[in-house]
C-alpha cells in the first residue's frame, strides 16, 4: 500500500486529505488505475514522493508517500 | 530551520526573531516581510487569507535553501517564519531576516530565499470575505524554478 495526500481545492476535490491505495508502478500509473482519482487528470499539478520533489514516472515502493501539488506561488 | 520552526499559527514574533539574527553581531541586517493586504475582487473585499500547507516537505524545503543560503554567501545567517491558518489584513504572513557580514550578500541571501520559497515550499491561500466564504486564490504564479519537476497531467 502506499499514502497519497491531497493540498488545497485537491483535497476539496477528493473529500479528503488523505487515502491508502494498493502500490503502482508511479504517480501517473496510481491516477491512471482509480476512476476517482480523475480529477487530477489535466491538470498543471505536481508530485512529490517522500517529501521530495518528484516525477509523474517515478518509481514507488510499497509504504511510500505520493503528495499531489496545486501550484505553488503565494509567496 | 534550526532555530525557529518554519511554521507557527500564532502571530509571527517579528521582533524576537531578527533580535536572534543579531546574536552575531553582522555587518548587515536585511529583513522582508510579507502583509496580508485588503483586496477588493468582484466577490467584495478580501477581509484575511488562509494559509495551508504541506508542513513536513515544507520544512525539509526550507533547511535545504538555508543550506543553500549559507553555502553560497558564507557567513550569512537566515532565520524564516510563516504563519498558516486564518490571517487577518494588516497581519504579517512571512518574516524573514538574514544577517550577514556583507550588505550585498544579506540583500542578495534573502532574494534568493524568497524566490526559492516561492517555486519550492509546498504553500496555498485562500481568500476570505467578509461574509465568511472563502475561495482558494487563483493568484497562482507559478514559478519555473525546478522545471523538471513541473510537470502536466498526462506526462508527454
Amino acid at each position: 500500500m502506499i499514502t497519497l495526500l491531497f493540498f488545497a481545492h485537491l483535497a476539496d476535490q477528493a473529500k479528503t486529505r488523505e487515502r491508502q491505495v494498493p502500490l503502482a508502478a508511479t504517480p501517473q500509473r496510481v491516477v491512471e488505475n482509480d476512476v476517482n482519482l480523475n480529477f487530477l487528470k489535466d491538470r498543471s499539478l505536481r508530485v512529490a514522493v517522500n517529501r521530495r520533489w518528484a516525477h509523474w514516472d517515478t518509481s514507488l515502493f510499497d509504504g511510500d508517500e505520493v503528495a499531489f501539488l496545486p501550484p505553488l506561488g503565494v509567496i | 530551520m534550526e532555530e525557529v520552526p518554519f511554521f507557527t499559527i500564532a502571530p509571527i514574533a517579528v521582533d524576537g526573531i531578527e533580535e536572534r539574527a543579531r546574536e552575531t553581531e553582522p555587518g548587515a541586517v536585511v529583513s522582508f516581510q510579507s502583509v496580508v493586504r485588503l483586496d477588493r475582487t468582484q466577490e467584495g473585499p478580501v477581509t484575511a487569507l488562509e494559509f495551508e500547507a504541506y508542513e513536513a516537505m515544507g520544512e525539509l524545503e526550507m533547511n535545504r535553501i538555508l543550506e543553500e543560503v549559507e553555502r553560497r554567501w558564507p557567513g550569512t545567517r537566515m532565520l524564516c517564519q510563516h504563519r498558516l491558518g486564518r490571517i487577518p489584513v494588516g497581519e504579517t504572513s512571512l518574516f524573514l531576516v538574514v544577517s550577514s557580514p556583507r550588505r550585498v550578500d544579506a540583500f542578495s541571501a534573502c532574494h534568493y530565499a524568497l524566490e526559492q520559497m516561492k517555486g519550492r515550499v509546498p504553500l496555498w491561500k485562500k481568500d476570505v470575505f467578509s461574509d465568511g466564504s472563502s475561495r482558494w486564490s487563483e493568484d497562482h504564479r507559478e514559478t519555473m524554478l525546478i522545471s523538471d519537476s513541473v510537470l502536466t497531467y498526462p506526462p508527454s
